[in-house]
């Protein structure tokens, strides 16, 4: 990768501002190994950085929410889910309900679906920030500018809201990195 | 019905193994545990290490799962009772959190070597019983499970350096663990480090 790619940009933008309170709500398919491994990962990268990362809590239920994992989607800044397959779990759909539930800005709601899968999620998605994602054809930097533009439709407070989507589009941006990476392993 | 019991693991004892090249152990411990959980700050702490370290590290974490395997993340707790372990003199974040997990899962198994967490445990939580790295290769040697006894203890030696006391005391573990009484004779004889 060149080091003065937009993704290297990212990176070291995600580096400053370890200092930050930023949250990330990562979530994942349950029966989804690729899905699992990513947030593992993107969990592993954001705290490493000084992010404050929370993966759901199905601890007790894999189809029923729990008040652990209702918790921490309150305490966070963004939500996001890499979407890979068309079978959706029941626990992603709560998940995404009670976040739109929730977050004012539905916009912070992310969901990056692999394009070559059907869309997977039927009910309240409206006004989410959706991104379909070919990693086989696309570019990692065009789907990355298509999520800046969704996630700065609403700006409240800029300065922060800058600070938020940096690290957010970093970690979006090793996300997508690492799906790339996992799809050629494949071929 | 499976015996085996479940028990939680932290860093000390995953990074022990892992940089002692003992992952052969590791991959024995299914034969005496039914899982190992592995807790999300535990894995972090684990995966924070320099980059001779992280590959090895990166690829044994890919293959864990939450909801899949032997060895699996675990993150659930209740935020309070984290809360209160994270300010407690000798217990760092990996260790409160596995407390807290045990506490959330009610497991009473725990898998760690630092001795501050460990005197802290046995003050306060009567009911958690600790396991080393140490008696870990003593419970696969009683069941005689180790071809190669003394490399392995040679291994875990130049990686974490012991006393013959503390592995009477790891074998006097693993004898109380697996319910097999040891003779002061044999404890002794095993105790020996002629290997060193």
């Amino acid at each position: 990768m060149n080091q003065s790619s937009p993704i290297c940009v990212y990176i070291c933008d995600l580096i400053q501002i370890m200092s930050k309170n930023i949250t990330l709500f990562i979530t994942y398919n349950p029966n989804n190994g690729d899905e699992q491994t990513l947030a593992v990962r993107l969990h592993t990268i954001g705290v490493a950085n000084g992010l404050r990362m929370f993966l759901p809590d199905r601890f007790n239920s894999k189809r029923v929410l729990d008040i652990e994992t209702k918790r921490r989607i309150d305490e966070s800044d963004y939500f996001v889910l890499f979407s890979f397959t068309s079978k959706l779990s029941p626990i992603i759909d709560s998940e995404i309900s009670y976040a739109w539930e929730r977050f004012k800005d539905k916009s912070k709601i992310i969901i990056i679906y692999n394009a070559r899968e059907s869309k997977s999620l039927k009910s309240v998605s409206d006004n989410c920030t959706e991104i379909y994602f070919d990693p086989n054809t696309e570019n990692i930097e065009l789907v990355i500018h298509k999520i800046m533009t969704a996630v700065s439709r609403k700006e409240e407070k800029p300065k922060r809201t800058k600070e938020l989507q940096e690290a957010l589009l970093a970690l979006l941006g090793i996300g997508l990195g690492l799906v790339v990476l996992n799809e050629l392993s494949k071929e | 019905m499976n015996h085996r019991r479940i028990a939680i693991i932290d860093n000390s004892v995953l990074a022990n193994l892992m940089d002692s090249q003992q992952m052969d152990l590791l991959e024995k411990l299914r034969i005496v545990f039914q899982n190992i959980f592995i807790p999300e700050r535990v894995k972090d702490e684990f995966l924070n290490v320099s980059d001779s370290y992280i590959e090895q590290r990166q690829r044994f974490i890919d293959t864990v799962g939450f909801d899949r395997g032997f060895f699996r993340l675990c993150n659930t707790y209740e935020p309070i009772v984290l809360g209160m372990l994270k300010t407690q003199k000798g217990v760092d974040e990996g260790e409160a959190e596995a407390i807290a997990q045990a506490e959330k899962r009610q497991i009473s198994l725990l898998l760690i070597d630092d001795k501050p967490c460990k005197k802290y445990i046995e003050e306060k939580y009567h009911h958690l019983t600790c396991l080393g790295t140490l008696s870990l290769i003593a419970i696969l040697d009683l069941l005689e499970l180790l071809e190669t006894r003394e490399k392995n203890l040679k291994k875990h030696y130049d990686n974490t350096p012991f006393k013959q006391g503390t592995l009477m005391e790891a074998y006097m573990d693993a004898s109380k663990f697996l319910g097999i009484p040891l003779k002061k004779k044999v404890s002794f004889n095993k105790s020996k480090m002629t290997w060193r």
